[in-house]
Protein backbone atom coordinates (compact mmCIF):
# COMPACT_ATOMS: atom_id res chain seq x y z
CA UNK A 1 0.00 0.00 0.00
CA UNK A 2 1.19 3.68 -0.92
CA UNK A 3 0.86 6.35 1.56
CA UNK A 4 0.42 9.61 0.43
CA UNK A 5 2.96 12.17 0.67
CA UNK A 6 1.81 15.36 1.91
CA UNK A 7 3.96 18.71 2.72
CA UNK A 8 3.06 21.03 5.62
CA UNK A 9 1.50 23.61 2.84
CA UNK A 10 -0.92 21.21 1.93
CA UNK A 11 -2.11 20.92 5.74
CA UNK A 12 -2.26 23.93 6.34
CA UNK A 13 -4.47 24.05 3.24
CA UNK A 14 -6.75 20.98 4.71
CA UNK A 15 -7.15 22.69 7.91
CA UNK A 16 -8.44 25.90 6.75
CA UNK A 17 -11.04 24.03 4.71
CA UNK A 18 -11.81 22.02 7.48
CA UNK A 19 -12.25 24.88 9.69
CA UNK A 20 -14.80 26.37 7.08
CA UNK A 21 -16.66 22.94 7.25
CA UNK A 22 -16.86 23.25 11.00
CA UNK A 23 -18.06 27.00 10.72
CA UNK A 24 -20.70 25.88 8.52
CA UNK A 25 -21.97 23.02 9.99
CA UNK A 26 -21.52 24.37 14.27
CA UNK A 27 -22.61 28.03 13.92
CA UNK A 28 -24.09 28.84 10.38
CA UNK A 29 -27.77 26.96 11.88
CA UNK A 30 -27.84 29.67 14.44
CA UNK A 31 -27.48 32.89 11.84
CA UNK A 32 -30.14 30.92 9.65
CA UNK A 33 -31.87 31.14 12.47
CA UNK A 34 -31.36 34.49 12.81
CA UNK A 35 -32.00 35.47 9.47
CA UNK A 36 -35.52 34.24 9.84
CA UNK A 37 -36.76 34.73 13.20
CA UNK A 38 -34.61 38.18 14.28
CA UNK A 39 -32.89 37.10 17.38
CA UNK A 40 -31.67 40.02 19.52
CA UNK A 41 -28.57 42.11 20.03
CA UNK A 42 -27.27 40.50 22.55
CA UNK A 43 -27.62 36.86 21.23
CA UNK A 44 -25.97 37.49 17.94
CA UNK A 45 -23.03 39.25 20.07
CA UNK A 46 -22.22 35.87 22.56
CA UNK A 47 -22.59 33.69 18.97
CA UNK A 48 -19.69 35.96 17.11
CA UNK A 49 -17.73 35.57 20.75
CA UNK A 50 -18.09 32.20 20.53
CA UNK A 51 -17.06 31.64 16.72
CA UNK A 52 -14.27 33.69 17.82
CA UNK A 53 -13.29 31.83 20.32
CA UNK A 54 -13.36 29.00 18.87
CA UNK A 55 -11.51 29.88 15.64
CA UNK A 56 -8.36 30.99 18.23
CA UNK A 57 -8.76 27.47 20.12
CA UNK A 58 -9.32 25.36 16.29
CA UNK A 59 -6.11 27.03 14.81
CA UNK A 60 -3.89 27.25 17.51
CA UNK A 61 -4.42 23.80 18.40
CA UNK A 62 -3.68 22.56 14.89
CA UNK A 63 -0.97 25.10 14.38
CA UNK A 64 1.13 23.74 16.81
CA UNK A 65 0.10 20.31 16.59
CA UNK A 66 1.59 20.90 12.52
CA UNK A 67 4.53 22.64 14.09
CA UNK A 68 5.45 19.55 16.31
CA UNK A 69 4.79 17.02 13.46
CA UNK A 70 7.04 19.12 10.91
CA UNK A 71 9.90 20.71 12.66
CA UNK A 72 11.41 22.29 9.26
CA UNK A 73 10.30 25.82 8.41
CA UNK A 74 7.50 26.57 5.24
CA UNK A 75 10.04 28.33 2.20
CA UNK A 76 8.23 30.51 0.38
CA UNK A 77 8.85 30.34 -3.43
CA UNK A 78 8.26 31.52 -6.65
CA UNK A 79 5.89 28.39 -7.48
CA UNK A 80 3.77 29.13 -4.28
CA UNK A 81 3.66 33.36 -5.63
CA UNK A 82 2.25 31.76 -8.96
CA UNK A 83 -0.57 29.52 -7.21
CA UNK A 84 -1.61 32.09 -4.44
CA UNK A 85 -1.98 34.34 -7.47
CA UNK A 86 -4.36 32.19 -9.61
CA UNK A 87 -6.19 30.95 -6.20
CA UNK A 88 -6.99 34.66 -5.66
CA UNK A 89 -7.22 35.55 -9.07
CA UNK A 90 -10.36 32.98 -8.89
CA UNK A 91 -11.71 33.98 -5.50
CA UNK A 92 -11.66 37.64 -6.64
CA UNK A 93 -14.00 36.40 -9.34
CA UNK A 94 -16.15 34.35 -7.21
CA UNK A 95 -16.60 37.36 -5.18
CA UNK A 96 -17.30 39.79 -7.46
CA UNK A 97 -20.23 37.56 -9.06
CA UNK A 98 -21.81 36.99 -5.41
CA UNK A 99 -21.80 40.70 -4.74
CA UNK A 100 -23.56 41.14 -7.74
CA UNK A 101 -25.99 38.89 -7.02
CA UNK A 102 -26.48 40.39 -3.29
CA UNK A 103 -27.22 43.72 -4.85
CA UNK A 104 -29.67 42.25 -7.79
CA UNK A 105 -31.60 40.25 -5.10
CA UNK A 106 -32.05 43.79 -2.53
CA UNK A 107 -32.54 45.74 -5.50
CA UNK A 108 -35.11 43.18 -6.97
CA UNK A 109 -36.50 42.38 -3.54
CA UNK A 110 -38.60 45.58 -0.95
CA UNK A 111 -36.12 46.32 0.26
CA UNK A 112 -36.63 50.08 -0.44
CA UNK A 113 -38.36 51.12 3.01
CA UNK A 114 -38.06 54.73 4.01
CA UNK A 115 -36.62 56.22 1.23
CA UNK A 116 -33.53 53.81 1.46
CA UNK A 117 -32.06 50.75 1.38
CA UNK A 118 -32.62 48.70 4.20
CA UNK A 119 -30.96 45.43 4.91
CA UNK A 120 -33.04 42.82 6.89
CA UNK A 121 -31.16 40.04 8.84
CA UNK A 122 -30.62 37.83 6.26
CA UNK A 123 -27.35 39.47 4.74
CA UNK A 124 -25.65 38.77 7.73
CA UNK A 125 -26.46 34.57 6.68
CA UNK A 126 -25.67 35.49 2.95
CA UNK A 127 -22.53 37.51 3.56
CA UNK A 128 -21.20 34.71 5.96
CA UNK A 129 -22.03 31.92 3.68
CA UNK A 130 -20.42 33.76 0.75
CA UNK A 131 -17.30 34.39 2.39
CA UNK A 132 -17.25 30.49 3.73
CA UNK A 133 -18.15 29.36 0.73
CA UNK A 134 -15.68 30.90 -1.28
CA UNK A 135 -12.60 30.36 1.43
CA UNK A 136 -13.37 26.67 0.71
CA UNK A 137 -13.69 26.73 -3.53
CA UNK A 138 -10.29 28.80 -2.73
CA UNK A 139 -8.74 26.24 -0.31
CA UNK A 140 -9.72 23.42 -2.44
CA UNK A 141 -7.99 24.98 -5.94
CA UNK A 142 -4.76 25.64 -3.93
CA UNK A 143 -4.66 21.95 -2.99
CA UNK A 144 -5.34 21.00 -6.28
CA UNK A 145 -2.68 23.41 -7.95
CA UNK A 146 -0.25 22.14 -5.64
CA UNK A 147 -0.89 18.56 -6.06
CA UNK A 148 -0.34 18.65 -9.79
CA UNK A 149 1.38 21.87 -10.95
CA UNK B 1 6.86 22.90 -27.36
CA UNK B 2 7.69 21.61 -24.00
CA UNK B 3 10.24 22.51 -21.45
CA UNK B 4 12.35 19.76 -20.60
CA UNK B 5 15.14 19.82 -18.14
CA UNK B 6 17.76 16.95 -17.10
CA UNK B 7 17.86 17.97 -13.67
CA UNK B 8 17.26 14.83 -12.19
CA UNK B 9 19.92 13.19 -13.97
CA UNK B 10 22.65 15.64 -13.09
CA UNK B 11 21.82 16.13 -9.68
CA UNK B 12 21.45 12.16 -9.37
CA UNK B 13 24.97 12.33 -11.01
CA UNK B 14 25.98 14.88 -8.39
CA UNK B 15 24.50 12.84 -5.35
CA UNK B 16 22.53 15.39 -4.05
CA UNK B 17 19.16 14.58 -2.99
CA UNK B 18 16.11 16.86 -3.96
CA UNK B 19 16.00 18.46 -0.81
CA UNK B 20 19.19 19.56 -0.83
CA UNK B 21 19.08 20.69 -4.11
CA UNK B 22 16.33 23.11 -2.66
CA UNK B 23 18.23 23.99 -0.01
CA UNK B 24 21.08 25.52 -2.24
CA UNK B 25 18.69 27.46 -4.38
CA UNK B 26 16.64 28.31 -1.94
CA UNK B 27 12.84 26.83 -3.07
CA UNK B 28 10.95 24.35 -1.35
CA UNK B 29 11.30 20.37 -2.18
CA UNK B 30 8.00 20.51 -3.65
CA UNK B 31 9.10 22.87 -6.31
CA UNK B 32 12.02 20.78 -7.12
CA UNK B 33 10.02 17.64 -7.96
CA UNK B 34 7.13 19.23 -10.14
CA UNK B 35 10.44 21.00 -12.19
CA UNK B 36 11.55 17.27 -12.77
CA UNK B 37 8.35 16.24 -13.36
CA UNK B 38 7.84 19.31 -16.21
CA UNK B 39 5.09 20.03 -14.30
CA UNK B 40 6.19 23.80 -13.41
CA UNK B 41 8.40 25.86 -15.48
CA UNK B 42 10.81 27.87 -13.39
CA UNK B 43 12.02 31.41 -13.78
CA UNK B 44 15.46 32.27 -15.38
CA UNK B 45 16.24 33.34 -12.44
CA UNK B 46 15.72 30.12 -10.30
CA UNK B 47 17.15 28.06 -13.71
CA UNK B 48 20.22 29.91 -13.38
CA UNK B 49 20.41 29.32 -10.15
CA UNK B 50 20.63 25.81 -10.72
CA UNK B 51 22.90 25.72 -13.13
CA UNK B 52 25.42 27.56 -11.00
CA UNK B 53 24.48 24.84 -8.62
CA UNK B 54 25.08 21.71 -10.71
CA UNK B 55 27.97 23.35 -12.20
CA UNK B 56 26.85 23.42 -15.35
CA UNK B 57 25.79 25.35 -18.55
CA UNK B 58 22.22 26.39 -18.39
CA UNK B 59 21.55 24.97 -22.28
CA UNK B 60 22.51 21.76 -20.73
CA UNK B 61 20.14 21.70 -17.97
CA UNK B 62 16.98 22.78 -19.73
CA UNK B 63 16.31 22.47 -23.80
CA UNK B 64 13.70 22.15 -25.77
CA UNK B 65 11.35 19.04 -26.83
CA UNK B 66 11.97 19.56 -30.82
CA UNK B 67 9.57 16.74 -31.94
CA UNK B 68 6.63 18.82 -32.27
CA UNK B 69 7.82 22.08 -32.77
CA UNK B 70 6.52 24.09 -35.34
CA UNK B 71 9.41 26.03 -36.46
CA UNK B 72 8.03 28.83 -38.45
CA UNK B 73 10.71 29.64 -41.50
CA UNK B 74 11.79 33.63 -42.38
CA UNK B 75 10.73 33.98 -45.89
CA UNK B 76 13.63 33.83 -48.41
CA UNK B 77 13.90 36.71 -50.67
CA UNK B 78 13.13 35.85 -54.11
CA UNK B 79 14.11 38.29 -57.26
CA UNK B 80 11.09 39.10 -59.12
CA UNK B 81 10.18 37.03 -62.10
CA UNK B 82 8.25 38.16 -64.94
CA UNK B 83 5.26 35.94 -65.40
CA UNK B 84 4.31 32.43 -63.87
CA UNK B 85 6.89 29.71 -63.63
CA UNK B 86 4.40 27.57 -65.70
CA UNK B 87 4.54 30.15 -68.61
CA UNK B 88 7.59 30.37 -68.12
CA UNK B 89 8.53 26.45 -68.67
CA UNK B 90 5.88 26.60 -71.99
CA UNK B 91 7.67 29.70 -73.90
CA UNK B 92 11.35 27.68 -73.18
CA UNK B 93 10.15 23.84 -74.16
CA UNK B 94 7.10 24.35 -76.72
CA UNK B 95 7.13 26.97 -78.69
CA UNK B 96 8.92 25.15 -81.06
CA UNK B 97 6.80 22.09 -81.05
CA UNK B 98 3.81 24.63 -81.28
CA UNK B 99 5.32 26.39 -84.09
CA UNK B 100 6.20 22.92 -85.79
CA UNK B 101 2.58 21.80 -85.34
CA UNK B 102 1.36 25.08 -86.47
CA UNK B 103 3.42 24.93 -89.81
CA UNK B 104 1.94 21.33 -89.97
Amino acid sequence: MTSINISKKEIYIIIDIVFSILFIIIFLPFFYNNSINHLTNSEVISKVIQVMIFSIIFFTTTYALLEIKFKRKIIKDERDYLISSKTYKLSYLIYNICLFWIIGHYLDGNSFKNNGLEFDDSIIFILLIVITGVSIVKSSYQLYLYRTS
Amino acid sequence: MKLKNSIKEKRQKRSLTQQELADLVGVSRQTIISIERYRYKPSLELGLKMAHVLELDINKLFYLDLENINIIKPIEKTEPTIGSKKFQDFKKKDWESLWNNLKK
